[in-house]
């Protein structure tokens, strides 16, 4: 396979921090709800089972790629999350694909969240305070996912005085200011991040027609109206474009909010959120005279309020949402061929979660979330036979209900600590989301498609439970974790066989619907002080799926299946200036489908598949080692950071994709992405 | 200091590939036809499944079924004769607009298929073409053909290479009625010329490029057979009963071309 075409399969797939505080209240909600990664107290006394919170500036502890900190590739070391490949920043959830997780900045839906090929997570290190997952197991004020929430806090600039940075690697650079626009009462945090690889390509003759280009910009105004009042604007934005010779691939995600926070007497708040995003695909194939464009896009506009409500023992979270959903499936000009498929609905939420510690040692908390999302009228829907045909066509007027589905999702949890060293948690809930992705082979992708829950599309449904035991020494300096989940996914989507993105432009045409389910162990042991931490993690896993007329209707491993995954993160502080770090990422065979016997038609063979995903590829394993050198200059008003990284270095050649070929008896081979990639970056903090 | 800056930008393009070891799983075996229907004859060829790693294909050829081909229009049937390897054939041609049945017995099966004859196609032109891509040149063969704007066409499409099939596709013309339709076959590079890779064109090859005529399920198997390397599916049904393979009753027209690397055209 030529190597163009190999990195353009790669780039495929990728069509696809802090410093100080962050927002006070929204500290204080998190840390209520979550458990702080490098706080050994904290992730055993927790009340949710589930859930990681990343501090930022903690993400230091894995090696930095490209001299970027990068957190997409931090939370894939985390145990149950899994990488979608080697070439995507896009993580998958204890059996869930990266499709099942919604991402929220600063409440703000985003998708898609890489920058070339993966390597570069869309989000800027230095505009991020906190990043929390719920693993399935989440409270009712989050909602919208059938796998994983992922809930990004933008940092807030400096209120006391003006500063940045400003950094320079071998494939991006970017800067960052911030400051007080008016003394603790208006702060602002501005942050630019560009790749230069499309320059560096210009300058050669062979490579000047083709781009590897990404773009990201954060921006933050905090406003402290009043002593109980807040005023927060955040906007996010990225764009990519990879052009190889004729084919243009671009994607671009705007998330803004605007989030006005008040705090009652005690420590009760209310927070009002207007939000809006958009995610965008735009593609072009001009080859030799063919010209193919394919379009599609995700918006979201909707306002949010919550109460928190505290008094004694008990803690009450309630509140509701509206939101209002495009999605363009496609529009596609296929030569003089023009058509699209584009769709709105209407989504609501309410929920209430009740938090309530009886006793010191026992925290219980249940929650009840009812959405109701419509479809709306104005582009036709349809009836589909079994074959995909259209039986009926549904017209209805612009913006009136064509269906609605209703959903109610019940969440528990109860967290158990008998000893201070020890607690149980356990956790049942039940999640809805109604934005469905198709992909092909399980990867994101700007050529994904996606749909709203209409007539024919239900919204997918999980269920999860889960349990666990944690673990710390009397000093906090270790703690140990394990967990097991089962979770039972319902109305997920995959193609019907012998038929691809573009086959039809109606979507219901292309897809069948069936179940899933995912079960596992996940094992953690974290050093948390001395001049070595970092932690090991285990996951022991399956994910199974089964749709009627895949796969003779039986149950098969999906896609993402692997049975082992072993992470080992290490930072080791060898004098205040230098910090060396290291992870070991060990994944046993992914599951894939291999022919079990072949024919021969129209000359070639053809290979007959008795099962799908019987068959694992090789073992996936990877060590990355970094340094970081800091030097504080100038009385500490100026520090210098250099950072050095080596991505797999013992350079091993992982698969990426197997394909089987025919031209001298049957071959499969194994065709990897990256061997050992280099970086050096430079950092100037002021 | 070009050639330093863009050596930071090669691991970007960096990629290896290797053959892995796969102890495959057999299955039991499965009837496969291959049943044309052309202007001048028609042709079943109706062998077995064979293990991935047996590259022998004559010896899974089936000598003992009865082929029967029917025209309800017309009300005639023939049975197909038995030559060898698996082929049997009759003289029926086709005629367009015209259905024919096909009914497979063999073993205590019972398998049958349909498919409607088409007009010819016509076909414009065929050439070879370099384009540049991330600085390799990649070859391209590009074919063009006329579309009929007074009805829905379907197309099948076969490059042999030394009368062997190299690469082949299927078009609707759903995206360009009436217009030139244009299908592009890549063909390896000019790297894999060099290295003499076994894939890629040689000086002198005899290429043949078959163009047919097809009707919508022949389509709608040939299109499934074309994507299923994404998804690791199997070709949608074309017979009933669990035969593998199709029925196209089709019209067809060859061009014929000699690969000379000094005639490919630049984009």
């Amino acid at each position: 396979m030529p190597r163009p075409c190999l990195l353009l399969m790669a780039l495929l797939p990728m069509l696809t921090i802090a410093q100080t505080d962050t927002t006070a209240v929204k500290e204080r909600q998190l840390e209520e709800v979550v458990v702080r990664a490098g706080n050994a107290q904290r992730r055993v006394w927790g009340t949710q089972i589930g859930a990681e919170q990343i501090q930022v500036k903690e993400l230091a502890a894995a090696p930095a790629l490209f001299g970027e900190v990068d957190i997409m590739r931090s939370l894939q070391l985390l145990p149950g999350v899994k990488a979608e490949s080697d070439a995507s920043n896009s993580f998958q959830v204890r059996g869930g694909t990266a499709a099942q997780n919604t991402i929220l900045y600063d409440r703000a839906p985003v998708y898609n969240v890489g920058h070339l090929a993966g390597l570069f997570s869309a989000f800027n290190d230095n505009a991020l305070a906190t990043a929390t997952l719920y693993k399935g197991l989440v409270p009712a004020q989050y909602g919208g996912a059938s796998s994983a929430v992922l809930d990004i806090t933008g940092r807030t600039g400096r209120s006391d005085r003006w500063g940045g940075n400003a950094s320079i690697g071998l494939l991006s650079a970017k800067a960052s200011v911030e400051g007080p626009i008016v003394k603790d009462k208006l702060g602002l945090l501005f942050n630019v991040r560009r790749s230069y690889a499309d320059m560096f390509l210009k300058m050669s003759n062979k490579y000047r027609d083709n781009s590897l280009y990404f773009f990201d910009t954060n921006l933050k105004l905090d406003w402290r109206m009043a002593e109980r009042d807040r005023l927060c604007l955040s906007f996010f934005g990225s764009h990519d474009k990879t052009a190889l010779a004729d084919t243009d691939i671009r994607w671009s995600n705007m998330a803004g909010s605007l989030s006005w926070t008040h705090n009652f007497r005690g420590q009760s708040s209310s927070e009002t959120t207007l939000l809006a995003s958009s995610y965008q695909t735009d593609n072009d194939i001009r080859l030799l005279g063919i010209s193919v464009s394919y379009l599609g896009h995700i918006r979201h506009a909707g306002l949010r309020q919550n109460f928190r409500l505290l008094r004694g023992r008990h803690e009450l979270n309630a509140g509701g949402q509206t939101m209002i959903t495009d999605v363009k499936s496609a529009e596609w000009t296929i030569i003089s061929n023009h058509e699209k498929e584009q769709r709105r609905g209407w989504d609501n939420a309410l929920w209430a979660n009740w938090q309530y510690r009886p006793v010191q040692q026992l925290t219980l908390s249940a929650g009840l979330r009812l959405t109701s999302f419509t479809a709306l009228g104005g582009p036709y829907y349809y009836d589909i036979d079994a074959e995909g045909n259209i039986t009926w066509i549904h017209k209805r007027h612009k913006n009136r209900a064509v269906w609605t589905h209703y959903t109610w999702e019940p969440r528990l949890s109860l967290s158990w600590h008998p000893l201070e060293w020890m607690s149980v948690k356990a956790g049942y809930s039940r999640t809805s989301q109604n934005i469905h992705a198709l992909t092909n082979q399980n990867s994101t992708t700007p050529f994904n498609r996606y749909t709203i829950s209409t007539n024919l599309v239900k919204p997918e449904l999980a269920d999860q439970t889960s349990l666990g035991f944690f673990f710390m020494t009397t000093s906090q300096a270790y703690d140990f974790s394990l967990e097991g989940y089962y979770r039972h996914v319902d109305n997920v989507l995959d193609y019907r066989d012998g038929i691809s993105f573009s086959s039809a432009i109606e979507i219901e045409r292309l897809v069948l619907s069936g179940e899933g389910r995912g079960y596992g162990v996940e094992l953690c042991a974290r050093k948390n002080t001395g001049a070595l931490t970092g932690w090991v993690s285990y996951t022991l896993s399956w994910s199974e799926t089964r749709i009627p007329g895949i796969n003779q209707g039986r149950w098969y491993d999906a896609n993402n299946d692997r049975r082992h995954d072993i992470n080992i993160v290490a930072s080791y502080k060898v004098t205040p200036t230098w910090t060396l770090n290291a992870t070991w990422v060990f994944n046993s065979g992914q599951a894939f489908t291999a022919p079990s016997a072949k024919y021969q038609i129209i000359d070639n063979y053809i290979y007959y598949y008795a099962e799908r995903n019987g068959y694992r590829a090789p073992d996936y394993h990877r060590l990355d080692i970094g340094a970081t050198w800091t030097k504080p200059i100038r009385r500490g008003r100026l520090t210098r950071e250099w950072t050095f990284g080596i991505y797999n270095l013992y350079n091993r050649y992982n698969p990426y994709i197997i394909r089987f070929e025919d031209s001298q008896g049957t071959q499969a081979k194994q065709y990897s992405l990256f061997g050992i990639v280099p970086s050096v970056a430079f950092n100037l903090k002021f | 200091m070009k050639k330093h800056i863009l050596f930071l930008l090669l691991p970007l393009a960096l990629s290896c590939e290797k053959e892995i070891d796969i102890d495959y799983r057999e299955t039991g075996r499965l009837y496969v036809a291959e049943a044309t229907m052309t202007q001048t004859a028609t042709n079943v060829r109706l062998t077995t499944t064979q293990s991935v790693n047996d590259d022998d294909n004559r010896s899974h050829a089936v000598d003992n079924a009865t082929i029967v081909l029917t025209c309800k229009y017309y009300d005639w049937s023939d049975t197909l004769r038995y030559t060898r390897n698996g082929n049997y054939m009759s003289i029926a041609n086709g005629e367009p607009g015209i259905t024919y049945d096909l009914d497979i017995y063999v073993d205590g099966h019972h398998f049958a298929s349909s498919s409607t004859m088409q007009e010819a196609p016509d076909v414009r032109s065929f050439r070879f073409v370099w384009m540049e891509m991330m600085g390799e040149r990649l070859l391209y063969g590009d074919l063009r053909i006329q579309d009929d704007p007074d009805r829905s066409n379907y197309y099948f499409m076969h490059i042999y290479r030394n009368n062997v099939g190299y690469r082949w596709a299927v078009m609707k013309d759903e995206k360009d009625k009436g217009g030139e339709l244009q299908q592009l076959f890549q063909c390896g590079s000019a790297r894999d010329m060099e290295k003499g890779d076994s894939d890629a064109l040689k000086e002198g090859d005899a290429i043949r490029i078959e163009v047919r005529a097809i009707d919508r399920a022949s389509y709608d198997y040939l299109y499934s057979m074309q994507v299923m390397d994404n998804s690791g599916s199997n070709p949608i049904a074309n017979f009933t009963g669990g035969c593998l393979g199709y029925f196209s009753a089709y019209n067809y027209v060859n061009l014929h071309h000699t690969f000379h690397r000094s005639e490919v055209e630049d984009e």
